[in-house]
């Protein structure tokens, strides 16, 4: 008889039930008849988000002692369980976003089913213990986004992103690929802290691995000297989905990145601090800079998100439990106000059947108040305004960076954030502040319907955005907890 | 120690039966005349006629068919280590073998109704 192995399925169920999801959707896309074909996949694919996250706040209440499950390839923790929680609430909002988007629906049933398996590999790639199962993961959502990108076949735009994305992220995972066999080769092991356990902090093979391995990461993070795909990628790509990538993607990149950093390589914790400080540096000078001077909304917001992921890497780089604890917070406001904003983006891209500049919002506050008021707020609390998520987030990753003794960076981090605020309220004076001659209130062709769903799921991300202002104390009782499954 | 050679035996038989009545057929079931023409003295290269090769388009339902061909044929391959020691896993085994089944089943009812078994 073979020993069997024992496998905790409940630890498996937010993966299973989007797999399942993606099976179901696949199977009604080709066999429920083409007029409910839509409305019954994104159902679909929206329950199995919902049915992930239940089973992600179960697993957070049940895991406080996180273990290693499927022959320890797969952590059960609440690290993973909270980003499998912030995954699968992008993962709805993001259906609900899709669901009145203009487009050749000779796809949809493909596209709620592969936007599912997207979520479950991203949610697998959280959890992944070992350098094989880290790069499963990452491939499985990937070739998801590299296919959702091109998912309208019509539109050239969405096929030259998907072939960069595919191109780059390509290049990036083979990176990746080429650092964990360095790793492997210098300590024989490709477990997490079997790695930290070989001891051979000071190998020359083992420092170009984690080199490789911290740049692929950076590229699905888009961090830069990495994040050449992302403003291309993002404005070409069909916005819920580009909503999606921006909120989900870089999550787990930043969340992935502190796992392996902290349990494979603590004994190496002085070169990767320091490597991780200066690509933070960079995507924040990068990212802000070039936001500047971007027409484009969908760019503008891509160049926010590399600076972002600057600002998040702040928290990795000082790598210790309060940085931790500040990335996790931060993600949370962070995932809420960049699926609302690129919402909003939509929300005008369907009204005017051309791409979003910052001269065709003139005057979209006034004419759509709530979209109006909700987009100022995240443009604000992007910015780091008070009374939004985001003060408190950049507040708590300064204070990490401070208790590490890197004020310069703190420095550094005030100095980006000024200039952000060019960018995020040059946003609102378009919306709110043009004068009368430039206002194009009335979009050519008469106002469409009222998007009720896209409305709904904007105002759920400003319900999350102000209300984590608000919910400091709770949220940052989750993140701690989550920030304990690693060894500080 | 004729016994362990029995089975490798058999097997060469077959080996030699299987080309052999393959060629033989090819003899007895021909319908074109027994004239002797200069392509049909040429060596029977598996098909492929030994010439200069000639630029050939293919449909692209060959293509597709193929590809079709190896993600299941491979897939099947998978199957065959789990029939050998199925008793051994016993119940585990034989439930994650069906649930790969039901994935290669959902698989192919989409290739199926996608209409990419359908040549064109």
């Amino acid at each position: 008889m073979i020993p069997t192995p024992h496998i905790d399925w409940f630890a498996l169920a937010p993966v299973n039930s989007l797999l399942a999801a993606t099976g179901l959707a696949l199977l009604c896309a080709v066999l429920a008849p083409a007029r409910s074909r839509k409305a019954v996949t994104a159902t679909l694919c929206g329950l199995g988000y919902a049915t992930a996250l239940g089973f992600a706040v179960a697993l957070y209440v049940k895991s406080a002692h996180g273990h290693g499950v499927v022959v320890d390839a797969f952590r059960r923790d609440r690290l993973a369980e909270l980003t499998a929680i912030i995954v699968a609430g992008s993962g709805i909002l993001a259906t609900v976003v899709s669901y009145r988007e203009r487009w050749r629906e000779d796809h949809i049933g493909e596209y709620y089913a592969l936007l599912a398996a997207a979520g479950a590999g991203m949610i697998f790639f959280v959890g992944a213990n070992n350098l094989l199962t880290l790069f499963l993961a990452l491939e499985w959502f990937s070739i998801s986004l590299y296919i959702l990108c091109a998912i309208d076949r019509d539109r050239l735009s969405g096929l030259e992103a998907a072939l960069k994305y595919l191109i780059i992220g390509g290049f990036g995972s083979a990176v990746l690929l080429f650092g964990s066999a360095l790793v492997y080769g210098a300590t024989g092991a490709i477990d997490f802290p079997g790695i930290a356990a070989a001891g051979h902090e000071h190998d020359a093979l083992l420092l170009f691995g984690l080199a490789m391995i911290i740049a692929g990461l950076a590229f699905k993070a888009s961090a830069a000297p990495f994040h050449m795909w992302t403003p291309d990628v993002y404005e070409g790509a069909p916005t819920p989905l580009t909503a999606f990538m921006a909120a989900a993607t870089k999550t787990v990149a930043l969340v992935v990145m502190l796992r392996i950093l902290v349990t494979a390589f603590p004994g190496d914790a002085y070169v990767w601090t320091r490597a991780l400080a200066v690509i933070a540096v960079f995507s924040l000078v990068i990212g802000n800079l070039a936001a500047l001077v971007q027409k484009g909304v969908k760019r503008m917001l891509a160049y926010s998100s590399i600076s972002h992921a600057g600002f998040m890497l702040i928290a990795v780089a000082s790598s210790s439990s309060l940085g931790a604890r500040a990335l996790l917070y931060y993600l949370i406001p962070y995932a809420a106000m960049s699926i609302g904003s690129f919402a909003v983006v939509a929300a005008r891209e369907r009204e005017l059947g051309v791409p979003v500049t910052f001269a065709n919002m003139a005057g979209f506050g006034w004419e759509r108040p709530l979209l109006g008021i909700s987009m100022w707020t995240f443009m604000l609390g992007f910015a780091g305004f008070p009374l939004t998520g985001g003060f408190v987030g950049k507040f708590y990753v300064f204070a990490a960076a401070y208790r590490h003794g890197w004020t310069w960076l703190v420095i550094v981090g005030v100095l980006a954030t000024l200039v952000s605020l060019y960018y995020y309220l040059g946003l609102v004076r378009a919306m709110f502040m043009r004068r009368t001659e430039d206002l194009q209130l009335a979009p050519i062709g008469g106002s469409p319907p009222r998007d009720a769903l896209l409305q709904t799921a904007v105002v759920a991300c400003l319900v999350v955005t102000v209300g984590s202002f608000f919910a400091v104390q709770p949220l940052i009782d989750l993140a701690k907890h989550a920030a304990s499954s690693l060894p500080f | 120690m004729l016994d362990n050679w029995l089975p490798f035996l058999i097997y060469a038989i077959f080996a030699l039966i299987i080309p052999a009545s393959m060629m033989w057929f090819s003899f007895v079931f021909a319908t074109r005349a027994h004239k002797r023409t200069r392509w049909r003295e040429l060596p029977f290269e598996s098909g492929v006629s030994t010439g200069p090769p000639r630029v050939q388009r293919f449909t692209v339902s060959f293509y597709l068919t193929a590809m079709l061909f190896i993600v299941f044929d491979i897939e099947i391959v998978f199957l065959y280590p789990l029939a050998v020691i199925l008793h051994q896993l016993a119940w585990f085994g034989f439930l994650e073998f069906l649930f790969f089944i039901a994935i290669l089943v959902v698989a192919y009812v989409y290739v199926w109704r996608k209409g990419a078994l359908d040549w064109q």
